[in-house]
């Protein structure tokens, strides 16, 4: 993700081309019911309600790692990127708390993830990819990764895999909710939220805003000796709103709309040691969504438009402010029809237009492209399930080549307590190069192939009853995966002009291992959920043009080999405890493995308590973050704050 | 140690590291250092001054010496235990004592040469880039603004017994090397076309000289002649008359050039466009075929044979540097840290 221009010779104009151009309790795969695997389980919500796409549908045989709510329910004062690195074995790189904090899956790069809400895609086009930090868990329902390559479904950079952020139905009635939070280092969080429906409207609200100051301590070696010292230059202070409103137009159509308000102004947290330059960033994003669903005897129709608007303005004491203003204009039509029970087909087309006025650019831009693609899933029996999906995406001057997914899970055999299934898909994507890849002047290369990732993958899912009344779960998962990503795409140095420019350079080689095992246990009035998860990644460069001096073989730069995640989550009858432990090994910080960052293990938890007063429940929940007190480092030379702790209190009426 | 980036060694590696180094029986005790043998051996070392990534405190000095052929990776934070900061842009010695400029973080660490342990910091410094020396003072040319917006630049007097800025020279806008030649400071300044020319004795700017845009390296030879590598041409001229000067076109390249002279300093070294050209200090052109063909980030000769050392590498990954001979014949090559930029013969 890190690019680098050439405004000038030094490393220091160099970087400014990174700043500007970069700038689970893994829940159970199944994460609803124990007897069923995956879209299954989600079947039973009336599909009018749901108005987010739901990954698995069309994605057998793919890996899944899902935050359901109440998974998430810790975390709801966080972003994304924490509730992620806090209960999944994912790898996110940060560079502190609240900033930029990118994903990338398989051993990919963060730009390889795409980050996606009412199926758009929310990487920012300029930079093509999402900061995870920006995006509070409040404004989602559910967080559903899906491992793997999947552009056929979701369009360029689902080459490591997908971030779907999804909405909950709104419940009948009015509801409303409020939360407060104060935590360590300045750390302050409130909450509100109001839905209401009829049988015709559903409306919801929803406001966060956060603040903290990030002023914690840490011990450092100057020249005067060993110093502690408080981070400078962190705070931060984030909002958002939501808001979604439906009418149901009649029993078979639905009309909703749905508005999304971010905005953020983050001090750029220096690395440690060097002078803070008391860098600035400010980020601001604007996403609307007005669709129409018809349903039909065997189907339905959704046509959707949507206008994305992301702000990026970066400054320091070094760098006069850097404006990046994109916009995406978009509409997707797609029909899903069901011919038979067990087979539904779902086609469709989509259009955008990016519109950039970036400094980089020189200028205004624009640039059209579009897709159309077709997802195909049937159930041959009740033991077989089978997707294929195509899609072809149309951008300028260069057309990726169509992106088929085939995916198939078999359940090779079913006892009164047991069933074990075979998984295997095989999948085709590409990401298209971003605004700047194309357009930054000067370097951009209007010339560039998209990216291209072939990947396959197969796997065991097994889940069995540990006791006759079935109340002791245990489901586990294992995939193992290759994927290749071609025509990968790095900024080299010209050797004749010294200037920075982006080339389809090398080829990339991720494969590995993915397990998980998940215990349910309920036994009278409590109730136990947990979770082991590991991955062990092997991400290489295999091939690389001349231009590309990186070496071949070593494992790419931070990618952890080793990450793994144990989470569990307690409920005895008012009382809720959840620990979530995350341990994410060595990861070297350049291109020839020379150098590494030590492994570390991370120890959050939270103890909650319900109460109830007639209409009003009241939760009060203690977090602790980093409760061993580690010292440790996500990126380089970039200080985690030690232990932390924050009380909660959120207050609801239905 | 905590919260230091750690370098990637396993433990074991590190003990017998420590082991070889003898400083497993070496004390901690300060007071014992005068049985420490040298680290940097005079007459068979060079110190490779390598930038590191941007905004991370990752730059390094490695050393390499001759005759062993040993290779130190980060010297600095190898025997002061820390990082050496956010992109080093150059290193000068000046009697026992070496001087790097830090350029992002404002700062110059000043080294004892034979254990390059830090004895003092020149702190609150302008995006710092180059220094050099008339004896008991240092000159060191700093920017000032920021991105686009620069503004006119400066050169700090820098008084090396209290290793602090004495005084300030306005110079022209992003001063880039300075030459001490005749009794006179030069000054390039790279957002411009001029070279400021500064009298010592009383620290004023006296006249400047017009040369071809963007001007940045500097070096004399042994005719007396200075030159000037600026984004299109080579300049030489003689200092009594400025103003006629010969141009030497190159093909127009923003980056640092590395403009070096031998020995003798009767032959010119540059590395324009993705190759090293070699020429007598008496050209008028630059020669059809190059030197070597070869992408730089660093270049040095080595005063005592002429050996060519080239630095080369990403910033992603640890450089390399390339050994030559006279002929440009491969002599070998060794690792050192991230995008070495230039190379000092001590």
């Amino acid at each position: 993700m890190v690019r680098t221009y050439a405004f000038f010779p030094s490393a220091l104009r160099r970087g400014w081309l990174v700043a500007l151009l970069f700038g689970s309790s893994q829940a159970p795969v199944w994460a609803q019911s124990a007897a069923l695997p995956a879209d299954t389980s989600r079947r039973v919500l009336p599909t009018v309600q749901v108005q987010a796409l739901r990954p698995a549908r069309y994605a057998a045989g793919s890996r899944f790692t899902s935050l359901d709510s109440a998974a998430l329910a810790p975390y709801r004062s966080s972003t994304v990127a924490e509730a992620l690195s806090a209960r999944t074995p994912l790898y996110l790189r940060t560079y502190g708390p609240g900033q930029l904090a990118s994903m990338s899956i398989r051993g990919t790069a963060a730009r390889h993830t795409a980050v996606l809400w009412h199926g758009f895609s929310l990487n920012f086009p300029s930079l093509g990819q999402a900061d995870l930090n920006l995006l509070p868990v409040a404004a989602a329902a559910r967080i559903d990764v899906q491992h793997g390559p999947a552009a056929a479904q979701y369009g360029t950079g689902a080459v490591g895999g997908a971030v779907v952020l999804g909405t909950a139905p709104v419940a009948r009635g009015t509801q409303v909710a409020g939360l407060l939070e104060a935590g360590s280092f300045g750390a302050l969080t409130l909450g509100l939220t109001g839905s209401d429906r009829t049988d015709r409207v559903s409306v919801r609200t929803s406001f966060q805003q956060r603040t903290a100051q990030n002023d914690y301590p840490y011990t450092v070696r100057e020249f005067a000796g060993e110093v502690r010292r408080r981070q400078r230059n962190a705070a931060l202070s984030q909002s958002s709103l939501t808001q979604d409103i439906s009418v149901q137009l009649n029993p078979r159509a639905e009309l909703f709309a749905a508005a999304w308000l971010t905005a953020s102004d983050r001090q750029i947290q220096p690395a440690l040691g060097i002078r803070d330059v008391h860098a600035r960033q400010r980020d601001q994003s604007g996403r609307l969504v007005l669709g129409y669903r018809q349903r039909h005897a065997r189907g339905e129709t959704l046509v959707q438009a949507a206008w994305f608007g992301d702000a990026i303005l970066y400054a320091s004491d070094e760098l006069a402010t850097s404006h990046s203003y994109t916009q995406v204009r978009q509409a997707q039509a797609e029909h899903t029809f069901r011919p038979r029970p067990n087979l539904q087909v779902r086609a469709g087309a989509e259009g955008q237009q990016f519109v950039a006025r970036v400094d980089g650019y020189g200028g205004r831009i624009t640039e059209w492209r579009g897709a159309a693609f077709a997802l195909l899933r049937y159930d041959p029996t009740a033991r077989l399930r089978l997707t294929l999906n195509a899609r072809q995406a149309f951008i300028p001057n260069r057309r990726p080549p169509l992106a088929p997914t085939l995916g198939a899970e078999w359940q090779l055999w079913r006892t009164a307590g047991q069933q074990l299934w075979l998984k295997a898909n095989a999948a085709r994507s590409y990401r298209a190069p971003t605004l700047n890849d194309r357009y930054w002047r000067p370097g951009g290369n209007p010339d560039l192939k998209p990216e291209l990732g072939l990947g396959y993958e197969a796997g065991l899912h097994h889940e069995t009853a540990l006791n006759a009344a079935h109340t002791l779960l245990l489901q586990t998962e294992l995939t193992a995966y290759r994927l290749v990503v071609d025509d990968w795409i790095e900024w080299p140095q010209d050797p004749l002009t010294g200037y920075y420019s982006p080339r389809n350079l090398r080829q990339v080689r991720t494969q590995g291992l993915e397990a998980s095992s998940t215990l349910r246990w309920q036994l009278a009035a409590y109730q136990l959920s947990a979770t082991g998860a590991y991955t062990f990644t092997q991400a290489q460069k295999t091939q690389g043009t001349p231009l590309d001096t990186d070496p071949v073989g070593r494992q790419l730069m931070y990618v952890p080999r080793h990450a793994a995640a144990l989470n569990t989550d307690h409920r005895w009858r008012r009382w809720t405890l959840s620990t979530n432990a995350s341990f994410t090994g060595v990861r070297f910080t350049d291109a020839a493995a020379v150098t590494e960052l030590p492994a570390y293990a991370v120890l959050n938890a939270s103890v909650g308590r319900e109460l109830t007063a007639g209409r009003w429940q009241l939760t009060a929940l203690l977090r602790g973050f980093n409760l061993t007190n580690q010292e440790y480092q996500n990126y380089a030379f970039h200080v985690m704050p030690p232990r932390a702790w924050a009380l909660s209190l959120r207050a609801a009426w239905q | 140690m905590k919260n230091v980036f750690r370098p990637g060694f396993p433990a074991l590696r590190t003990f017998a590291g420590l082991l070889a180094a003898g400083l497993l029986f070496s004390s901690c005790d300060d007071d014992k250092v005068t049985t420490e043998p040298a680290v940097v051996v005079a007459g068979q070392s060079v110190l490779v001054v390598n930038e590191g990534q941007f905004n991370q405190p990752n730059s390094a000095v490695s050393l390499y010496n001759k005759s062993t052929k040993a290779v130190e990776r980060n010297l600095f934070q190898k025997q002061n235990q820390r990082e050496l900061g956010n992109v080093a842009q150059s290193m000068t010695v000046i009697g026992d004592r070496g001087y790097i400029v830090v350029n992002a973080d404002g700062r110059v660490e000043v080294v004892d040469m034979k254990n390059f342990k830090a004895v003092a910091q020149i702190t609150n410094l302008s995006q710092p880039r180059y220094l050099t020396s008339t004896g008991s003072r240092a000159f060191l040319t700093e920017w000032r603004g920021n991105y686009p917006n620069y503004t006119a630049g400066r050169v700090s007097v820098i008084d090396l017994s209290t290793n602090t800025v004495a005084q300030q020279i306005t110079v022209g806008v992003n001063p880039e090397q300075i030459l001490l030649a005749g009794g006179k400071l030069y000054v390039a300044n790279s957002y411009g076309n001029t070279l400021s020319v500064i009298n010592p004795g009383n620290n004023t700017v006296e006249s400047s000289v017009t040369v071809p845009d963007g001007p940045r390296q500097l070096a004399e030879d042994a005719a007396g002649n200075i030159w000037v590598l600026s984004d299109a041409f080579l300049t030489r001229f003689n200092p009594a008359t400025p103003t006629q000067q010969t141009r030497i076109g190159i093909t127009s390249d923003y980056r640092n050039g590395n403009l070096r002279l031998n020995a003798a300093r009767d032959q010119v070294y540059v590395s324009i466009a993705g190759a090293v050209y070699r020429f007598a200090t008496t050209a008028t052109a630059l020669p059809t075929t190059p030197f070597l063909r070869r992408n730089l980030t660093g270049l040095g000769i080595d005063p005592q044979d002429n050996t060519v050392y080239a630095g080369a590498g990403s910033y992603t990954a640890d450089g390399r540097v390339i050994r030559y001979t006279t002929t440009g014949t491969v002599i070998d090559s060794f690792n050192v840290a991230i995008a070495p930029n230039s190379f000092l013969f001590y």
